[in-house]
């Protein structure tokens, strides 16, 4: 098209209606469209449509896995066009070795979802929530990011709430800006998290990175090579359908790996993979922990040497101050056997594993006992006949469990990543993570080929690493809405050591709905239903009250009732990735995604959209020299430093190039990696004894504690919550999919699960619409019933027990697929009220799975 | 008129019509709004929509439209928003979504599918391709009514030029665009605008679409 | 010509439907599916994890009673099914003792496997048991597939369907209850009689080209506007 038939529309249309169409006609008004060449000199090659275009990617936010594989892309050469078809896996990797799962390919549709956020939208009507149109008016995606910059601008730091997981840029905005960060994945991993921090990761350490994988999972199973596996609650429906984990679990059963599972669900996996399962009262995992750990004391069956090398068991702990004692520098202190004193627990060659001893210590005399001494002691009592009634395992099972558990050891462990059914996710669930902890230590599994394997030899720079901040940041918060402030273990981590650690989300709607603390929220929600979390009621009434409220999302999601803006993202095969193989950390590992295609709205990545608030609201931590000038924007090609540091190219762009992965294939080093990470590196060792839960009031060993909300009248069955493999957090990627709806219906799992028997003594059958409601001594405020269809199965194999799918139940009705699909679990567990869950959990972290409620037929 | 001015004014009245349906189902901005207030979109509208004898009662609510738009007395910005409610409304954000603006989504229920690669190559064999601004899908229902505009556009020069193979082969591609694609497409996506939309302006083009894509069906 | 086999030790299979899932995107048959209607499908049922998939009989019924030859037994395994052909009669749907073909009623067409014809004909295992996570499906030659299934059953003590089912079949799957119990339908067991009973009609390039993933035809789409169209009415 020559330049003198182009016309603007609006000249177009004014001169046509001025003087007719024939007179306007002599020239094309174009809009959306351009010539690229004249009318008639189309091109004579037809290029045919390419399917064989296979682009790298690495998983991300699906699960904690994150497979390396490639997205099997069809090519329109002629127009450029690209649609991804389906994913192909990459055998190289090791952890997938070739496997993907189905919400990976569930991912591949979520691009072309048609409910899918193309635009950026503003709101016009003022009054938020459900039942009011928000008179949503579309704007340019850089005009919607300038006004939400200019809307924060009016709020103080202490005002303003991020909803976001913690990765590089969040990080770099909430601390330069003095905001408050905090994400969902507390009830997901925090007591985990937490757990290994304190117990051995102490971060930040050499390896501690900046990686897509939502948990900063340092810890990783070798489940290909282990022998024996103790599961307490980990084979949930969610982990039936995690092909990076499976393949290994897989190859560890082919090489002869007995797995024990305690769940009062008996799950798929359990079919396939248990040699022995067990239908424990929810709940209880912590009493069996308890006395395996009794059990194997008893019988001596302990690995010494592990002990004294790579723990604190010959620390010396002060009987009067029930503090560790330490010198100047920070090292704990042993009883020399042979020198009968106290000396630096590095330098003594006989240490004492058990005793009580009276020294001299820093010129003061000193009553002190062994770690190892304080257990066994703390421990007599929980005898397999003590656990038996508690858990309804019989007590000779336990005891045996414990001593094949111990004869296999060191390729042996027990892993909790996650929660789910009966995992560890009621709040005496910290206890249960401590003493599984204490359990692979006393067998030596802790960083040991078989065993429990541990990150090392390469890290992933943050923001900060490359780009140094010139003055300290502001000080976060001192009252922060998440009520973080009042948990100082979890709180001292996140200020002093990892700002990316997970926030207690479980309190922010606690926390938005009780005070005034937040006034501005952003949700950095790009592939969740945030509101799926645990109960939203209180959230959802809270945001009606706020005066800014952004989302930053894939879909107009729920979220979106109570925003004034929604800014599109990119849907994360749209977005470049390097990662690290944190999940199966046996050699060190990178691997490196390119976009899949350029996205079909107009949307913003993260990095540019964070960056962007970040020169307007706090220039001098985002410019090189502190100047604010937006051309002297921080570095944050943290890809590119990385693969350099590996040595494994020179930018992200070579790495691609080479084929986007790098392998380190030297030999496991056992022990070698808690020596680099662990307290007291360079000699790191495993914490059996915590003592920063005596300064907040619990101990610092594990002892039994009943739950705290118990079965009470017809408040009586203990509710279990699960997912299935191909959904996660009522995430419209799958949700809104019309064949993964059919797929859960199918498998009956959009119903509330009870055994048949407890069906007849309720009077429920097969499909009957039923109610759950909480007790309402727990759920004081904004009660919401559950009203689901009820299946009979003995796959719940309690009659005390109700099986929730979480992962459904999404509000937004604009969801073609998703609008009424399902209950939503979260709406049945209490929001937690800071006061009640600091009596029963120093980190704050579990609380879901205490609940029990009440069914009746609808 | 004779025959070859008749075909001409055909032609050019289904170019403005066409026009006129892509200015229509775009975002609305202050370009519409200023050429329908003025009156210009309207009588370019009613020009064509006679040459092309359209029916009575589709005039009559023309008549209608401009009463709206330039005889209402208010302010422009007020229209404006109302047209931007209505259609953010429609396509982005109810509940659940009233009408979809792809066409992929009404054949293959997804968006980039078959059929929206099979129009991005039509517009490729017109010598087209989009602008870096547009950043949505390329068989969004304001492109595919473009894309006629243009080739009608195409088929009239060539027809004053004397092109016969330009003629041809502009007349070929219009009529593969309308059965292939717009007159399923573009017929549920009118006949859905049409139920759904909250302001007359919409419910007219609606109409206007159904009058013209039945016409040439 | 190889004659290929499916086996399925569903002790190590968890449910995910991976397979299911993988097949959709192979042959892009969303819309189906998402109106119930899968070429492969595992039921979590009480007793045990049914796969819902052609068994590809030795002497499938459904060839033998196809009216119009829309079904055809090739001779490397798999029956295969011309969809052109096929004109939505539903006798394979009736006397198919597995109960495997799915009427769609929007399409006039049946749902059924067709072993990846197309990716064997490339050297390349179906889709369903290249995505297994578990390595639960697997692919080979009918004889060693079928030697691997009785020596698996005979060592691991487990209960072998599909080697006598209607007269044998080209899927063999163990378990270790009987798989009547969760879900698979009782069929009556003949002795095994391998005979072809290939049509000869319909290679593997041929199918191929039938099977191609993408760029479905326009008459397919029409009827989904119109299926559409009266679910709204509706």
């Amino acid at each position: 098209m020559e330049e003198k038939f182009k016309i603007p529309r609006r000249s177009f249309l004014k001169l046509a209606g001025a003087t007719g169409i024939a007179t306007a006609m002599t020239a094309f008004p174009f809009r959306n469209m351009q010539a690229a060449w004249a009318f008639g000199d189309h091109p004579q090659e037809k290029p045919p449509y390419q399917i064989n275009k296979k682009v790298l990617q690495v998983c991300a936010r699906a699960c904690e896995i994150d497979c390396a594989y490639k997205v099997v892309v069809g090519v329109d050469p002629a127009t450029g066009l690209e649609r991804a078809l389906t994913i192909e896996g990459r055998p190289e990797d090791p952890i997938s070795h070739g496997k993907f799962c189905i919400k990976a390919m569930g991912f591949v549709d979520a691009m072309y979802n048609p409910d899918r956020l193309m635009v950026s939208l503003k709101r016009t009507n003022a009054k938020k929530g459900t039942d009011s149109d928000p008179g949503w008016v579309v704007m340019k995606t850089s005009d919607a990011v300038n006004e939400v910059i200019e809307r924060l601008k009016t709020f103080k730091p202490q005002e303003i709430l991020f909803c976001s997981p913690g990765d590089p840029y969040t990080n770099r905005l909430c601390q330069s800006i003095g905001a408050t960060r905090s994400d969902q994945r507390t009830e997901c991993f925090g007591t985990h998290y937490y757990t290994n921090c304190l117990a051995i990761t102490n971060p930040p350490n050499k390896f501690y990175s900046s990686t897509y994988t939502p948990s900063h999972q340092i810890v990783g199973y070798d489940y290909d090579n282990a022998k024996y596996q103790v599961w307490f609650g980990f084979d949930s429906f969610s982990k039936c359908g995690k092909a990076g984990a499976l393949n290994h679990i897989a190859r560890g059963k082919k090489n002869g790996c007995k797995i024990v599972m305690f769940n009062p669900v008996r799950t798929p996996m359990a079919d396939g993979y248990a040699k022995e399962f067990h239908a424990i009262k929810p709940g209880t995992d912590l009493a069996v922990s308890l006395a395996m750990i009794q059990t194997i004391m008893a019988g001596k069956k302990y690995n010494v040497d592990f002990l004294k090398k790579y723990s604190d068991a010959t620390a010396l702990v002060n009987l009067d101050t029930k503090m560790p004692l330490k010198d100047a520098n920070g090292n704990f202190q042993a009883w020399c056997t042979k020198d009968k004193k106290v000396e630096p627990i590095d330098e003594c060659h006989a240490p004492a594993l058990e005793g009580a001893f009276q020294g001299e210590f820093n010129g003061e005399q000193v009553k002190v006992k062994t770690v190892f001494q304080l257990l066994r002691e703390d421990t007599t009592t929980y005898t397999p006949a003590w656990a038996a009634p508690l858990c309804d395992v019989p007590a000779k099972d336990i005891k045996r469990i414990a001593l094949e558990f111990a004869a296999a050891a060191p390729r042996s462990f027990i892993p909790t990543l996650k929660r789910d059914a009966a995992g560890p996710n009621y709040s005496n669930s910290w206890r249960l993570r401590h003493a599984i902890n204490i359990l692979n230590s006393l067998t030596g599994a802790i960083d040991h080929d078989g065993g429990i394997l541990l990150h090392h030899g390469v890290k992933i720079p943050w923001l900060d690493d490359i780009a140094p901040i010139r003055e300290p940041y502001p000080e976060q918060p001192a009252e922060p809405v998440d009520f973080r402030n009042e948990f100082p273990i979890t709180d001292n981590i996140y200020r002093k050591k990892d700002f990316s650690a997970p926030g207690h989300y479980g309190m922010v709607g606690f926390g938005m709905y009780k005070t005034n603390r937040a006034k501005a929220v952003f949700f950095r929600n790009p592939h969740r239903g945030l509101l799926s979390m645990i109960q939203p009621q209180m959230a959802e009434a809270a945001l009606e009250k706020m005066g800014l409220v952004v989302d930053w999302n894939l879909y107009l999601d729920d979220v979106g009732y109570w925003c004034d803006y929604v800014i599109p993202a990119p849907h994360q095969y749209e977005e470049a990735k390097l990662d690290l193989r944190l999940y199966y950390p046996k050699n060190p590992c990178l691997v490196g995604g390119v976009p899949v295609q350029k996205s079909p709205s107009d949307q913003i990545g993260w990095g540019s959209f964070a960056s962007k608030i970040g020169l307007a609201l706090a220039p001098k931590y985002w410019t090189t020299d502190g100047s604010g000038d937006p051309k002297k924007l921080i570095p944050m090609n943290l890809s590119d430093v990385a693969v350099q540091q590996a040595g494994a190219a020179q930018n992200s762009a070579e790495f691609i190039k080479k084929g986007g992965f790098w392998i380190d294939n030297k030999p496991y080093v056992d022990y070698k990696q808690l020596q680099e990470i662990g307290y007291g590196r360079p000699n790191g060792r495993v914490r059996l004894y915590i003592h920063e839960f005596i300064e907040v009031g619990f101990d610092p060993l594990p002892k039994w504690a009943a739950r705290w909300q118990g079965s009470e009248g017809k408040f009586k069955f203990s509710l279990l919550i699960t997912r299935a493999a191909w959904h996660m957090h009522a995430d419209p990627n799958f949700i809104n999919n019309p064949v993964l709806k059919q797929v859960t219906e199918k498998n009956f799992m959009d119903c509330v699960w009870i055994h048949p028997e407890a069906g007849k003594d309720l009077g429920i059958a097969e499909g009957d619409l039923a109610i759950l409601e909480n007790n309402p001594d727990y759920m004081k405020d904004l009660p919401r019933p559950v009203k689901a269809k009820v299946h009979l199965t003995k796959r719940v194999a309690r009659k005390d027990c109700v099986l929730l799918f979480h992962g459904i139940g999404h509000r937004a009705k604009n969801l073609k697929v998703a609008a009424n699909f399902g209950y939503r679990d979260g709406d049945l567990i209490p929001q937690k009220d800071p006061k009640l869950l600091k009596k029963n959990d120093p980190m704050g972290m579990g609380w879901v799975e205490d609940v029990h409620v009440s069914i009746r037929k609808a | 008129m004779d025959n070859g001015n008749k075909r001409i004014t055909e032609l050019q009245s289904n170019a403005a019509i066409f026009n006129l349906l892509a200015q229509a189902f775009n975002y609305p901005d202050t370009d519409l709004i200023e050429s329908l207030c003025a009156g210009d979109f309207t009588r370019v509208l009613r020009e064509a929509s006679g040459n092309l004898n359209f029916t009575g009662s589709l005039l009559s609510q023309l008549a209608d439209l401009e009463k709206i738009y330039s005889g209402s007395g208010k302010v422009k910005e007020t229209l404006l928003l109302e047209m931007e409610k209505d259609y953010t409304h429609m396509f982005f954000s109810s509940k659940p979504r009233l009408v979809y603006l792809f066409e992929s989504v009404y054949k293959e229920g997804k968006l980039l599918q078959d059929s929206t690669f099979e129009i991005a190559r039509l517009y490729y064999d017109a010598g087209l391709n989009l602008v870096d601004d547009f950043k949505l899908p390329p068989d969004h229902i304001a492109v595919e009514f473009e894309f006629m505009s243009y080739l009608y556009f195409n088929e009239i020069a060539a027809v004053k030029k004397g092109n016969r193979e330009n003629e041809d082969y502009a007349r070929n591609l219009r009529k593969e665009v309308l059965e292939k694609h717009l007159v399923t497409f573009g017929l549920a996506f009118a006949q859905k605008v049409t139920m759904n939309a909250g302001t007359e302006f919409y419910k007219f083009m609606a109409g206007i679409a159904i009058a013209v894509l039945s016409g040439n069906r | 010509m190889k004659e290929y086999a499916i086996l399925l030790d569903s002790t190590n299979c968890t449910g995910c439907n991976s397979c299911a899932y993988r097949c959709i995107q192979e042959f892009q048959y969303h819309d189906g599916a998402s109106r119930g209607n899968f070429r492969t499908f595992v039921q979590i049922n009480d007793e045990g994890l049914y796969h819902r998939r052609c068994m590809h009989c030795l002497e499938p019924q459904c060839v033998k009673n196809c009216p119009v030859s829309a079904l055809t037994k090739s001779a490397y395994g798999p029956v295969l099914y011309k969809i052109d052909t096929c004109i939505g009669c539903q006798t394979c749907v009736r006397v198919c003792p597995f109960h495997i073909p799915q009427y769609d009623a929007t399409t006039k067409k049946i749902t059924k496997c067709s072993l990846c014809a197309h990716r064997v004909s490339e050297g390349k295992e179906p889709a369903c048991v290249e995505a297994c996570p578990t390595y639960a499906l697997q692919f080979g030659e009918y004889k060693a597939i079928m030697a691997e299934a009785r020596d698996m059953a005979k060592k691991k003590k487990l209960n072998l369907y599909g080697l006598q089912e209607n007269g044998g079949t080209h899927v063999f799957v163990l378990a270790e209850e009987d798989p009547v119990k969760f879900g698979y339908p009782k069929v009556a067991k003949k002795d095994l009689k391998k005979k072809a009973a290939f049509d000869g009609d319909l290679g593997i390039p041929a199918i191929a080209a039938l099977t191609v993933v993408g760029f479905k035809k326009f008459s397919e789409r029409r009827s989904r506007i119109e299926a559409e169209e009266k679910k709204n009415k509706e």
